[in-house]
């Protein structure tokens, strides 16, 4: 056996069979003397005589035993095992204590492991690929007026590509959603197309088979597919034999290389398949833009260097092709874990304030458990100065305190981690599943860590300060029971007003920001979306390539499908529309404005969108002004939004004028109707004017079906899933309320207040527990001053009037200091909230009502016995 | 009248290889090994019988020897000592650096 092994197997069997241990020695030494004895009776002593040589033979037995003793090298390990006995005793017998202790540090930790849980795959995991932090994204900038453009057509991608130095390989993708028809149930999947570098610039590796190579993509390539890990095991069963299996995509055969492994997920969560692009550099038009462009860094560049020789390269196509690449004279290089989560910033800040929050509730119930544990101290003098007086090492009984505190403290950590693993499974529904993230919010290695690191930081952060204070240095003095003289007495009930005002402190800083989430949360809900969301059914289809080739055929299916859709009962109106607002989606185009024909960058931009007649009133958009398309001979027609009829054409009718959108298009296109505003990216923020065309021929549309009661729109989703089927059963639909696609865009607010609330609560539990356990403690410190005060001749009311004056006093010397903090930390808050700004006297005179009332609430009993204090006994005392 | 015994800390290392070389030649408990050790220095060292306690326990939770609860002849339990794998390289090691020394002692006494 090798010695380590020996040794651990020496060491665990000393540590836990001590006493075993120690009888073991005792058995050796009187077998030393015994034999001893014996040879010397030999050799002819008497018995007595023999016995008495033999002790002397041997030495001091004692000594030598406590020596073998300490020799055995666990002597720190056998103590804080003695000590954690000791610990766990005194802790039980005074329960209350130890539960409120346990749980106020479980309700910290639980609460700060959760938000972190949460945190880690939206922000901080590393994305799941070979050096992820060479991974980038590009787009191009205009610096002149901030437009960005993420999508690049695939002769821009090849010429960037042979020029640049900065990369070892661009990638390029696009995605949408296809049908997959193969076997019984047809079924709409989100695809990304990826150009043949992608999968080596990603460095993703497949669990099965091989990923796309660059002779799969281009015009020659062969139909091959990629699955991911979800739809393998959904959709086949997790067959072991698909490699030899051709699906059926939009129409056309495709054979199955490779399944991806369960945690790869690119570009978000909901894609399940890959497949190569087939779009030909040689016969695409250069302003065909239509893909995302990704790169891998080479050797010695990083994202500012990159972006410097792009911007030459930007440069020197922008004056080969001033139309196209010279429309932007900028680029961006930006990492790609920031770039895939288009949320970034509002989340990542979002969640930050959470942690913050979160980590000072922490330190909250750290401060409440300091507290205690000081008032638990105060009260163990006589025993600690007895067992230093009985020659423990002052180090030794620290250590003792310590040990306890750290039980208490792991035991705390134990539960909350139970209650955050809880947690953590409840949150995992109501999570949005449009956000970027690297697996899913669980307890994984790094969120333990963090737990455990909390856990055992907390009996430092509570406990060292009580517990070396606790020691006193006057041990004849500490020894006298009695209170107001004694200096751990006095020194403790100094230390514990400060803390409990740096508690409240703290609350009131957490519930103020619950306040203004809150009210974020409640101006949002009251966004005016500009369009009637509860009553939309949404369903999202694709008609296959194969049996809608011609955009004819694309049209006249989506005619059927709405005609279908009206005549179900229930359904007051339906129509088409692409894109789907507040769907995470935008298409944007130049727009010529009506005052003479400036410069093509100048040109302002709007969102576009194309509708089939009766959009608007299915959404409850209302017709200003003009009418509504009423068929395919307005696909010449636009109708606009109000704020550009107002920038525009203010006070003036803009029926009949012209515009032209894209500076390529240079058809004029009429104006024919103007329609209310609607809120399209996002519920907050800034906002474009929208242009509305006739229908085109895209393959992929939202139908909205408008119900026409007031129920759930939810309840038409079968009779809607039947019509769908009855115009073409090989078209899959996606169908979901208007309500859940907004209401995903307002789940930070959600979130936020939720959490902020919760954790306001608590705040304010513990810190009027703090503060209840301080006014008795001082209470009863000066209770021979009350009793004075009364025998003297003070009325009852007099002496609650000066309790109460205490409690309120520490209440607002908190309330202050927290409303200051809050002001620095409103910084952190502001990008968060919405229709409120972070100074807003509503909340604050809540804040203060709030606290006000918890001063009085938590110390109106205290004050009510202070006055009744019995005085005969108390004088006696002395 | 036997010379005076050495200071505790050079007494701690021979003691240490004394018992590694009382080891090697066979198992025992420790009055044994306190016994041989007597025998075979012809009571040159005499210290506390009751020394070679801390200096068993100390090896053992080093792991150079290892226990064995016997009986012995007489019917009575004893632990008895084994060398290890571990305690044999090291009593080549320790005999080593004792021959070492007392050279080197040997040579600055026998310098006039």
């Amino acid at each position: 056996m090798s010695t380590l092994l020996r040794r651990l197997r020496y060491a665990l069997r000393t540590l836990l069979l001590r006493r075993l241990a120690d009888q073991d020695l005792a058995d050796e030494v009187s077998l030393h003397l015994e034999l001893e004895t014996e040879r010397n009776i030999r050799s002819g002593m008497a018995p007595v005589e023999a016995r008495r040589l033999a002790r002397i033979s041997f030495g001091a037995a004692d000594r030598f035993t406590e020596e073998a003793r300490e020799a055995r090298g666990t002597r720190l390990l056998e103590e804080t095992w003695l000590d954690a006995r000791y610990g766990v005793r005194a802790l039980l017998r005074t329960r209350g204590y130890t539960l409120v202790v346990v749980v106020t540090l479980a309700i910290g930790i639980a609460g700060s492991t959760t938000v972190f849980s949460v945190l880690n795959p939206y922000v901080l995991r590393e994305l799941p690929f070979h050096e992820p932090s060479r991974l980038v994204q590009i787009g191009q900038t205009d610096p002149a007026t901030g437009w960005t453009g993420a999508r690049f057509s695939p002769a821009m991608v090849a010429d960037w590509s042979a020029r640049t130095r900065a990369f070892d390989e661009l990638g390029a993708y696009h995605y949408r959603p296809t049908s997959l028809t193969d076997g019984d149930a047809a079924e709409r999947v989100f695809t990304t197309f990826v150009s043949g570098s992608l999968f080596r610039v990603l460095g993703a590796e497949p669990a099965i088979g091989r990923a796309i190579r660059p002779d799969d993509a281009g015009p020659g390539g062969r139909n091959v597919a990629v699955l991911s890990h979800a739809l393998w095991t959904r959709r086949y069963g997790a067959d072991t034999d698909i490699l030899d299996r051709t699906l059926r995509i939009d129409g056309q055969a495709y054979d199955v290389i490779g399944v991806m492994p369960p945690d790869f997920n690119f570009p978000w969560n909901e894609i399940r398949l890959w497949l190569p692009m087939r779009l030909d550099p040689a016969t695409t038009p250069r302003d065909a833009t239509s893909s995302i462009l990704v790169g891998r860094l080479a050797d010695g560049w990083n994202a500012s260097t990159a972006q410097k020789d792009l911007t030459g390269i930007q440069r020197e196509l922008g004056a080969q092709y001033p139309d196209v690449d010279g429309r932007y004279a900028g680029v961006s290089v930006q990492p790609l874990r920031q770039a895939l989560n288009f949320m970034w910033p509002l989340v990542s800040a979002g969640l930050m304030v959470l942690l913050g929050a979160v980590t000072a509730l922490l330190l909250i119930a750290c401060m409440n458990v300091a507290t205690l544990t000081l008032a638990r101290a105060s009260t163990r003098t006589r025993e600690v100065s007895v067992r230093l007086a009985l020659g423990a090492g002052r180090a030794r009984v620290a250590r003792q305190l310590m040990t306890e505190n750290t039980l208490l403290a792991v035991t705390g950590g134990a539960l909350g981690l139970a209650l955050a693993w809880a947690a953590v499974r409840g949150l995992g529904p109501i999570l949005p599943e449009g956000l970027y993230r690297v697996g899913t919010a669980t307890i994984d290695a790094r969120v333990l860590l963090y737990a455990v690191a909390l856990t055992l930081a907390t009996p430092l952060v509570f406990g060292l300060a009580p517990a070396l204070g606790s020691v006193p240095h006057d041990l004849a003095g500490a020894m006298r029971e009695g209170s107001g003289g004694t200096g751990v007495g006095r020194r403790a009930l100094r230390g514990r007003r400060v803390l409990v005002v740096a508690q409240l402190a703290l609350a009131a800083v957490i519930v103020t920001s619950a306040g203004l989430m809150v009210r974020s949360y409640l101006a949002v809900a009251r966004i005016d979306l500009g369009f009637d969301a509860d009553r939309l059914l949404v369903l999202e289809v694709a008609p296959p390539q194969q049996a809608y080739p011609e955009p004819a055929a694309v049209s006249a299916y989506y005619e059927r499908l709405v005609m279908a859709a009206s005549a179900i009962p229930g359904v007051r109106a339906a129509a088409t529309v692409n894109p789907l607002p507040l769907n995470h989606e935008t298409y944007t185009a130049q727009y010529a404005p009506p005052e003479g024909s400036s410069q093509a960058e100048q040109w302002p931009i709007a969102y576009t969108a194309a509708v089939s007649p009766g959009y608007f009133d299915a959404m409850g958009i209302p017709v200003l002004v003009g009418r509504d398309f009423s068929g395919a001979a307005d696909a010449g027609a636009v109708i606009i939004s109000r704020a550009l009829a107002d920038s525009h054409w203010p006070g003036q009718d803009p029926i009949g004028r012209t515009l032209s959108v894209d500076p390529e298009a240079r058809e004029a296109l009429s104006v024919i109707g103007v329609v209310g505003d609607i809120r399209h990216s996002g519920l907050v923020g800034e906002t474009l004017p929208h242009i509305y065309r006739y229908a085109s021929a895209t393959r992929r549309r939202f139908v909205v079906l408008s119900a026409a009661g007031a129920g759930d729109p939810m309840m038409l989703a079968g009779a809607a899933r039947r019509a769908v089927a009855g115009v073409d059963t090989n078209v899959p639909a996606t169908i979901r309320p208007m309500r859940d696609i907004v209401r995903e865009n307002g789940f930070q607010w959600t979130i936020g207040s939720m959490a902020l609330g919760a954790f306001g609560a608590t705040a304010l539990l513990l810190a009027a527990l703090g503060l209840y356990g301080v006014i008795a403690y001082s209470v009863s410190e000066r209770r021979h001053e009350l009793a004075i005060r009364l025998a003297m001749g003070a009325e009852a009311a007099q002496i609650r009037s000066l309790v109460l004056r205490d409690g309120l006093r520490l209440t607002g010397l908190g309330v202050v200091v927290g409303l200051l903090l809050a002001v620095i930390a409103s910084r952190a808050l502001a990008s968060q909230l919405v229709g409120v700004d972070p100074f807003d006297p509503l909340t604050i005179g809540s804040v203060l009502l709030v606290f006000a009332l918890l001063g009085v609430a938590t110390t109106a009993r205290l004050a009510a016995r202070a006055a009744r204090t019995p005085l005969q006994g108390l004088l006696r005392d002395e | 009248m036997p010379p005076k015994p050495p200071s505790a800390d050079v007494l701690q290392g021979t003691l240490d290889l004394l018992i590694l070389k009382t080891l090697s030649l066979e198992a025992m408990h420790g009055w044994g090994i306190s016994d041989r050790i007597q025998q075979l220095s012809c009571n040159a060292l005499q210290v506390g019988q009751g020394s070679i306690y801390p200096a068993l326990h100390r090896l053992e939770a080093k792991g150079w020897i290892e226990a064995d609860w016997r009986v012995t002849e007489n019917n009575r339990r004893a632990k008895y000592y084994l060398l290890t794998t571990a305690g044999r390289r090291a009593l080549g090691a320790e005999a080593a650096t004792w021959r070492h020394f007392a050279n080197a002692v040997d040579l600055i006494l026998g310098a006039e």
